[in-house]
């Protein structure tokens, strides 16, 4: 199996704060990956370095064979936790502009979304709820057809009954062989849907494993792991 | 992709400017007939005539009325003609720092564009806009002055064209476009260095801003006393015309545009690529 990220000794230092310590990690292709931590514990970090947002500090990283840069912007289908949209734009005016600028943006994918979650195409962003703006957001970044999706905190700003939809829209529009990245605290709600597990604390990777092997080493749900590594 | 880039971006930044100026325009149009001052002759004006009219001279309320109007209106096209270059300033601030180093940044900078990139497509855009300001504020001024003043503007033209020939037109444009791309450049590093701070990002961009202008008069400064020095030597400077010297203080001011300019796009270009942390 192929990875399709891969990093070494990736570290990010502000001034004496190790915000990314040494991180070394394999990401394979055609995984649901659960990258979970406390606040601070460089999670968002770690996903801006990805899409060159940040320039690490020491060590390498590789996605899909390439450094982060215009390579990996065209494979990499990024959710930050910020509404990054504008407001005076029409929603049917952001997807022409993702189509504009990502090849592997499908329309109608977007649209089919759209219309199944009751949102009109011709309302601007500017009269959009909170929550239904993080909707557009994510329907736009899962209607690419990416290899890679870095998706940071998804689940943060909606609700429970949203969550559900949410999780479900991820796990049915992302590629074959694409990789899901999603990194969140609120980990009962999206264990079910994970293969794999990384646990990220003080900066570094604490654990890396499959879901089938915590739970056939420990019998513990993901949920009650991470409440026993990171006790307070 | 710059091309697309520039495309969102006139789209983005022309539903503040289109309106603008079609207000500039419309009430240089209203005061070219509702003014009357004492450097306008107007036949057109309604004011004129009713102050004439002995019908309406018993009725002192009406020219009242209309006087108020006339200055309300001249007042709008003043606020008007400030605001669009207030508007203008304001514009390319915002649109270099809400939209690449705010929130939509996280938008921006995750498509397959590079760094220079987006750089170079504020840069035009908002030069090409600082331009068409300049060209709607001129023209609403053309649209104010009486007819007779318009009749003698070729001639003015050709009067310019003669004392300063076509290469002196060329250097002066030449000139003011550089030192405008300078201009927006400044702005562009100022800010980006100012967000390399955690706090007050803003108030420390001002600070840059003035930073950066001061270092860029004594570096010009000095280039200025050591280039007449040289040129002295090869150049008979003292023997040229005046209207020479200033052609030629006008070619080096050009040349100094264009290095400093490259200088701040390549600072703006590499802290936004390297050392960008977007909040």
């Amino acid at each position: 199996m192929n990875n399709i990220l891969e990093c070494e000794n990736l570290s990010k230092y502000y001034g004496s704060t190790k915000a990314l310590d040494s991180v070394t990690l394999n990401i394979p292709e055609g995984r649901i990956v659960g990258l979970l931590g406390p606040n601070g514990s460089g999670k968002t970090t770690f996903i801006k370095i990805c899409n060159d947002l940040l320039t690490p500090t020491k060590g390498r990283i590789r996605i899909g064979g390439f450094e982060p840069g215009i390579e990996t912007k065209k494979i990499v289908s990024y959710l930050p936790e910020k509404t990054y949209l504008n407001n005076w734009m029409k929603v049917s005016e952001l997807i022409n502009f993702f189509k504009d600028f990502y090849t592997d943006f499908n329309t109608d994918k977007a649209y089919d979304m759209l219309n199944k979650l009751k949102i009109d195409a011709n309302t601007r962003l500017k009269t959009l709820s909170k929550g239904t703006k993080e909707k557009v957001q994510l329907i736009l970044v899962m209607s690419r057809e990416a290899k890679l999706y870095l998706l940071d905190e998804p689940i943060g700003g909606v609700d429970p009954a949203a969550r559900d939809y949410i999780l479900d829209t991820i796990i049915k529009n992302y590629s074959e062989n694409a990789t899901v990245i999603i990194s969140t605290h609120l980990i009962s709600d999206i264990e079910k849907i994970l293969d794999d597990i990384i646990f990220l604390k003080d900066g570094q990777v604490i654990l890396s494993k499959t879901v089938d092997e915590i739970r056939d080493e420990s019998g513990k749900s993901i949920d009650a792991l991470f409440r026993e590594v990171f006790r307070c | 992709m710059l091309a697309k880039l520039m495309k969102y971006e006139v789209k983005a930044t022309a539903r503040w400017f289109l309106p603008l100026y079609v207000s500039v325009l419309l009430f240089a149009l209203i005061n070219k007939f509702t003014w009357y001052g004492p450097f306008m002759e107007n036949k057109f004006s309604f004011t004129d005539s009713s102050i004439n009219n002995p019908a309406l001279s018993g009725n002192s309320f009406v020219p009242v009325i209309k006087g108020i109007m006339s200055s309300l209106f001249m007042f709008i096209y003043v606020m008007l003609f400030v605001g669009l270059f207030v508007a203008t300033l304001i514009v390319v601030i915002q649109r270099y720092y809400k939209s690449l180093l705010g929130d939509e940044g996280y938008l921006m900078f995750t498509l397959p564009v590079n760094a220079w990139q987006h750089i170079l497509n504020k840069l035009v855009i908002s030069a090409l806009w600082c331009l068409l300001s300049s060209i709607v504020g001129i023209c609403s001024i053309l649209i104010l002055i009486p007819r007779e003043a318009l009749q003698e503007l070729p001639y003015a033209f050709a009067r310019v064209k003669e004392f300063i020939g076509v290469s002196g037109i060329v250097i002066f444009v030449l000139g003011a476009v550089t030192s405008l791309v300078l201009g927006i450049l400044k702005i562009y590093s100022a800010i980006s260095l100012g967000h390399l701070f955690n706090k007050y990002k803003l108030l420390l961009s001002f600070v840059m801003y003035l930073a950066i202008d001061a270092i860029t008069q004594v570096v010009w400064m000095l280039i200025t006393v050591f280039s007449v020095n040289i040129s002295l030597n090869k150049i008979d400077f003292a023997s040229m015309s005046n209207l020479h010297q200033v052609k030629y203080v006008f070619a080096a001011l050009t040349v100094l545009n264009v290095v400093f300019s490259a200088g701040h796009f390549l600072l703006t270009s590499y802290l936004v690529k390297r050392r960008l942390n977007l909040e």
